[in-house]
């Protein structure tokens, strides 16, 4: 069951009602109580341009002041508005007020929880806490959800408190923080880890990953080329191919790992998703559809229901013309903010105007959750709701460059582009593809437009 | 042989690509504190699948939290969070209680929501809050805490608490609380202070001010009085303007789309700008005043007030859109709207006072009336007109 979402207004000279304390609702009624939403931000800055819980607002002045004082008008704004404004008592017992395991509890989950029990009866018990804490970190990838990552955080907390942690957890500890796009801590914590222990794979392959992530790819190729010794030769070829495709060796690099992958018919299921979707994603990128159709839909035979995979697939639905099928691909997805943007984004694109607002409504609420949290990991995804489903441009364009000096992946530089075209900003437009060039980038969505200067 | 070890980073490069781990929001509770003389009452809203991690509600085990399920263990949440949040008034422990519970469903799942209040001996003037609510089980867990004063409004307080910064202190304002005047004409100062069109605006304005359009070209004003009394004109009528237009907005009278009010904004500088080339006349001889009545438009043009009583209209416009953002109740507006217009007078009158007297003591010379009359007034009309662009056409290529 679920309420209305929260119906406030933005900050204005309306603002500030009475806290509703009393027309509370009974165990006979099940009546909203209404709460108060406004929380009008008095302090005496300019600099605070409010506008969350709104749907794409309209800002006072184009361009952007401060982040900083836009996050803290958000937080202060936000706080109040994003909880739904009705607080109530249900009448039926039996009423559900909260889905706890989506899918049930599987043996998997009691499994956990017992192991967890006994990890806080035993905190520093290493080989227990790390068993926890990847089970916990699978959780989260499978569930996308954040708070594990968290939970998994505090199960290695006791090893960064006395000296030097042991390698295995700096690694966990590089995933969970590079899953949270904190590169830097993760990058950090990988090096150690490989000072100590130059022999370690998962630390070379996740070093990897994050340069990847960040457009360093010589580093990337470093660490990759290290992995041909230290792992099998899938995994190895797979992240070879990830780096190569996006520096202009495409072609060679995909023959290659469709090779290794028809020989490697045995590997784990989770490699092979994996080395599919590589494949999948060079080619939508090189323009050849079929071949990205094929791989996809081999990837998620393989691990269906991941919601990455589906955030990539329907991107590649979108981009061929096909968006119909995201909506039937995402309508179970609505909590993973990712794939909901996205089949909103495709719900706009072939105009089926159903629930569009409220979607619209729901993921500004959530961006404005996060913002509250102080948190700016959303950063592409947020500039592509701007972008795509409120048509402010210019906050898009402030969103993607800040997302962009974070993590250069193709999408980035999409983003980037599209944005900066959005709002006829050639020195960033130069600059994107400049920077495609000079890493001899093959994409067909990041190509220059020969009519720019008719723009 | 493949080593199982690696699946893990494995699936996380693969996730790399696509969405953000964080595709969910990460675990936040959200808490509301309203003080009034010796009394918080607050309202707590935490998520209920860290309850019911915490506790393990699910008495069934099925996946499904139920109404029942967690009213039977109503005592158990109220206890487990109230231990994990203390409250002090001015440096006593307070003891909050639990009142009621209730639920609540949020864009990403359902809240358990629960009312408590505590009884201090003093009125409350400073309130110390610490909070560890499943910081012991989740690093990313953060308590999102906001204190309301009793008309409901938000006293602008707000804190995010979180493992590293867990405590927070909040100043309580006496319940006969006066609204402050100065800080609204501190406000309306530093609005116009970096409201850099409308300060361009007067600057246009102001430029040939010290000024007279003769018959054969500019002629530097005779006298102070003159040139000051042009300039009270100027600045009194752009100030009545905008107050008039302020109050409308502000009473919500009249409200106009921002993007065609900084558009106009944009437009009033170019033409007060491009109003310089053409100049002011000051009629020598009794046949040009004859002449110049006749052609009413071009004595109303030829008037210090016009042009900024009417641009002074619109720029009210936008004057309100600060005000409006310092989410103020209606009720309340009288004393908000006298200190910011008060706040914008006296800093629109520190400008004009820089100004003036340097602009009367170079009137005189060729570097006034020639360059930097003319190369000013050009400059000001490019940048309006950029700002037009950009506010028209929502783009951005100026760096200010």
């Amino acid at each position: 069951m679920t309420k209305p979402f929260s119906q406030t207004r933005l900050p204005t000279f309306s603002a500030g009602e009475k806290t509703a304390s009393g027309a509370d609702s009974t165990n006979g009624l099940a009546a909203a109580v209404r709460r108060s939403q406004t929380v009008a931000p008095t302090r005496l800055s300019r600099s605070l341009q409010p506008h969350a819980g709104v749907p794409c607002s309209r800002r006072k002045r184009f361009g952007l002041q401060s982040i900083a004082g836009r996050l803290v008008a958000f937080s202060l704004a936000a706080i109040g508005l994003t909880v739904a404004d009705t607080a109530f008592i249900p009448v039926d017992d039996f009423q559900v007020v909260a889905q706890l395991h989506p899918s049930g509890l599987s043996a998997a989950d009691r499994e956990l929880r017992s192991l967890r029990e006994s990890l806080a009866l035993r905190p520093g018990d290493l080989d227990l806490a790390v068993n926890v804490s990847r089970r916990l970190i699978n959780r989260a990838r499978r569930e996308a959800d954040p708070r594990y990552l968290g939970q998994a955080e505090r199960a290695l907390a006791p090893w960064w408190t006395n000296g030097t942690p042991p390698v295995e957890v700096l690694v966990l500890r590089a995933t969970i923080r590079q899953s949270l796009h904190d590169f830097d801590t993760a990058l950090a914590d990988l090096d150690a880890a490989l000072a100590r222990e130059a022999g370690n794979a998962a630390a070379r392959l996740t070093k990897a990953g994050v340069h990847i992530v960040r457009g360093e790819y010589d580093q990337a190729r470093r660490s990759a080329a290290a992995l041909w010794r230290l792992s099998d030769q899938l995994t190895a070829a797979t992240l070879a191919a990830s780096v190569a495709s996006l520096t202009g060796d495409a072609e060679r690099s995909d023959k290659l790992l469709e090779e290794i992958l028809r020989r490697n018919a045995a590997a784990p299921a989770e490699i092979r998703a994996w080395s599919h979707t590589q494949l999948a994603e060079s080619a939508a990128r090189r323009g050849r559809p079929a071949a990205a159709e094929r791989h996809f839909l081999a990837a998620l035979s393989l691990m269906p229901g991941d919601p990455y995979l589906l955030g990539s697939y329907a991107d590649f639905l979108v981009d061929s013309a096909r968006a119909p099928e995201v909506l039937k691909l995402l309508q179970d997805f609505e909590r993973v903010d990712g794939l909901l943007l996205r089949r909103t984004e495709a719900k706009a694109v072939i105009s089926n105007k159903s629930s569009l607002t409220r979607d619209i409504k729901i993921l500004s609420d959530r961006f404005a959750a996060q913002h509250a949290r102080g948190e700016r990991v959303h950063m592409r995804e947020e500039a592509r709701f701007r972008l795509h489903l409120c048509h402010e441009p210019v906050a898009a364009l402030a969103l993607a460059k800040e997302n962009w000096r974070v993590q250069k992946e193709p999408a980035d530089a999409r983003l980037l582009l599209e944005c900066a075209r959005a709002t006829h900003d050639t020195e960033t437009e130069a600059m994107v593809l400049a920077w495609v060039a000079a890493n001899r980038l093959e994409d067909i969505h990041l190509q220059p437009r020969f009519s720019a200067s008719a723009r | 042989m493949i080593s199982r070890r690696l699946l893990l980073p494995v699936l996380f490069v693969l996730l790399l690509s696509s969405l953000p781990a964080r595709a969910h929001l990460a675990s936040t509770s959200w808490l509301t504190l309203t003080v009034s003389d010796t009394t918080v009452n607050g309202r707590w809203e935490i998520p209920l699948r860290d309850l019911d991690d915490a506790l393990g509600l699910d008495a069934n085990d099925d996946g499904r939290l139920t109404w029942g399920e967690l009213r039977a263990r109503q005592a158990d949440v109220a206890t487990y969070a109230l231990a994990r949040l203390s409250l002090c008034a001015d440096g006593v422990a307070l003891l909050p209680r639990a009142t009621r519970q209730l639920v609540s469903e949020g864009s990403d799942g359902g809240y358990a929501v629960l009312d408590f209040s505590a009884e201090a001996a003093q009125p409350i003037h400073e309130l110390r809050l610490a909070y560890r609510l499943f910081f012991d089980r989740d690093l990313l867990h953060r308590g999102l805490v906001n204190v309301t004063g009793t008309d409901g409004r938000s006293t602008g307080t707000a804190a995010v608490l979180s493992p590293e910064h867990s405590a927070t202190t909040f100043a309580v304002e006496g319940p006969a609380r006066a609204v402050s005047l100065p800080a609204f004409v501190r406000e309306g100062v530093h609005h116009i202070w970096t409201g850099y069109d409308h300060l361009l605006f007067l600057l246009a304005l102001l430029l040939p001010a010290v000024l007279w359009r003769g018959p054969d070209g500019w002629r530097p004003q005779a006298s102070f009085p003159q040139a000051l009394r042009h300039v009270l004109q100027v600045v009194t009528a752009f100030t009545l303007a905008h107050s008039l237009t302020l109050a409308l907005a502000a009473f919500d009278l009249v409200r106009l789309p921002s993007r065609l009010v900084e558009s106009a904004i944009a437009i009033s500088i170019a033409v007060a700008a491009l109003a310089n080339f053409r100049g002011r006349t000051a009629p020598a001889s009794a046949a040009d005043k004859a002449r110049h009545a006749r052609h009413a438009f071009r004595k109303l043009a030829g008037s210090p007030w016009v042009m900024p009583f009417f641009f002074g209209l619109i720029h009210g416009f936008g004057f309100a859109g600060a005000l409006g953002e310092l989410g103020l109740r209606r009720g309340a507006l009288a004393v908000p709207l006298v200190g910011f217009n008060l706040g914008v007078e006296l800093g629109q009158l520190a400008c004009v006072a820089a100004f003036l007297p340097l602009a009367f003591a170079g009137r005189g010379s060729r570097l006034y009336r020639f360059v930097a009359l003319p190369l000013g007034s050009v400059g000001i009309l490019l940048l309006a007109g950029g700002w037009f662009v950009e506010r028209a056409f929502a783009v951005k290529f100026l760096p200010f």
